[in-house]
């Protein structure tokens, strides 16, 4: 049982060291062979995790090789084009200048029903409304609209904003950030005083606090259980 | 870029240690045949005394390279191993020549067995 136990932790810890080198996507961005290594290297990590009569390098090697593999096919990929073309594939049009691409539906096995869900599911329900659709190499699809069918912008009614700042967390879970307090220009004294406007007299009592993109302060108590 | 050399190493180290224990295996498992073969021999003459001495050294190269082949190959194969040299151990205290020849003969069985799965061939990698 010990053993299991152990294997387990280790390979736990192996396979989020392989991950976080393989990067950062969510599963839905990830490019199909990136998304193959993904449930590969979890089938390969729970089988001598399970039996402790296979060595742990047996699940340990093929881990750490799929993972190189894949930073290099990853490398090569953003270093030359037709290998890229070739690992991942190239974005297809399916509408182009508004009119549907019947032989791109075909070679994709793209029905129109499914062009038309994930239309409305960008909140395009109308086909009238589409100057290019394109199906990216993740298998998501991009829309640019028509003229006059698009989003409001800020420049087209000529206002003016001051561009925003990224919020900033100043408090988690009753831990003070400070690194992050320090680089917003604030100081512990600053913070002590917003806190004394919320009527919060210690830090730990805090649950969250942050600064908004223009620069104000919030907070949320602890819940008391 | 980092990320990508310490990938392309780590590769490389794999590679060159799949070989080297690859040869390792075959280099071991064909010097333990070569002991059990010297033990087969005696067996076959019915020399149990001379015999013991020979199990002893093929107990002997077992457990030098148990040790390696516990961490890389499964056990399935290593504990077959384990129970054929015990059973041979007891059936030459009785001295049944008929089941200590047959023990014998599987034990090299499965040891040239491992030597094969271990090998680089092509029914190993389809």
């Amino acid at each position: 049982m010990l053993i299991l136990f152990i294997r387990a932790f280790i390979l736990y810890f192996i396979v989020v060291v392989v991950m976080r080198m393989m990067g950062k996507r969510q599963i839905a961005q990830m490019q199909p062979f990136e998304l193959v290594i993904t449930l590969m290297i979890a089938e390969l990590a729970a089988t001598p995790m399970e039996n402790t009569s296979i060595p742990l390098i047996n699940g340990v090697v093929p881990i750490l090789t799929l993972l190189s593999v894949q930073v290099i096919i990853s490398y090569l990929s953003i270093k030359s084009e037709s290998v890229s073309n070739i690992i991942c594939g190239k974005p297809s049009i399916l509408i182009n200048k508004g009119q549907i691409d019947q032989s791109e539906l075909r070679r994709l096995r793209i029905n129109m029903n499914d062009l038309l869900e994930q239309l409305r599911l960008k909140d395009y329900p109308n086909l009238s409304d589409v100057e290019y659709a394109i199906m990216e190499t993740n298998g998501d699809i991009s829309i640019m609209p028509k003229v006059g069918k698009t989003q409001v912008l800020l420049e087209d009614l000529k206002i003016d904003k001051q561009q925003e700042q990224l919020p900033v967390t100043l408090i988690l879970d009753g831990q003070l950030l400070t690194k992050n307090l320090h680089n917003a220009g604030f100081n512990e004294d600053w913070l002590t005083q917003q806190l004394r406007k919320n009527n919060v007299s210690k830090i730990n009592e805090v649950f969250f606090a942050f600064l908004t993109s223009n620069r104000e302060f919030h907070l949320q108590k602890k819940q008391i259980s | 870029m980092r990320v990508v050399m310490i990938t392309t190493i780590i590769l490389i180290l794999f590679f060159g240690g799949a070989l080297y224990f690859s040869h390792y295996v075959g280099v071991q498992t064909e010097g333990l045949i070569a002991s059990i073969n010297e033990l087969d021999e005696v067996i076959m003459a019915k020399d149990w005394e001379t015999g013991k001495e020979k199990l002893e050294k093929v107990k002997d190269d077992w457990n030098e390279i148990k040790g390696v082949f516990e961490t890389l190959l499964e056990h399935y194969d290593l504990d077959s191993i384990e129970v054929s040299l015990a059973k041979i151990e007891k059936y030459m205290e009785v001295q049944d020549h008929s089941l200590t020849v047959g023990e014998i003969t599987h034990l090299k069985f499965v040891i040239s067995l491992i030597q094969k799965k271990e090998s680089f061939s092509l029914s190993n990698l389809l």
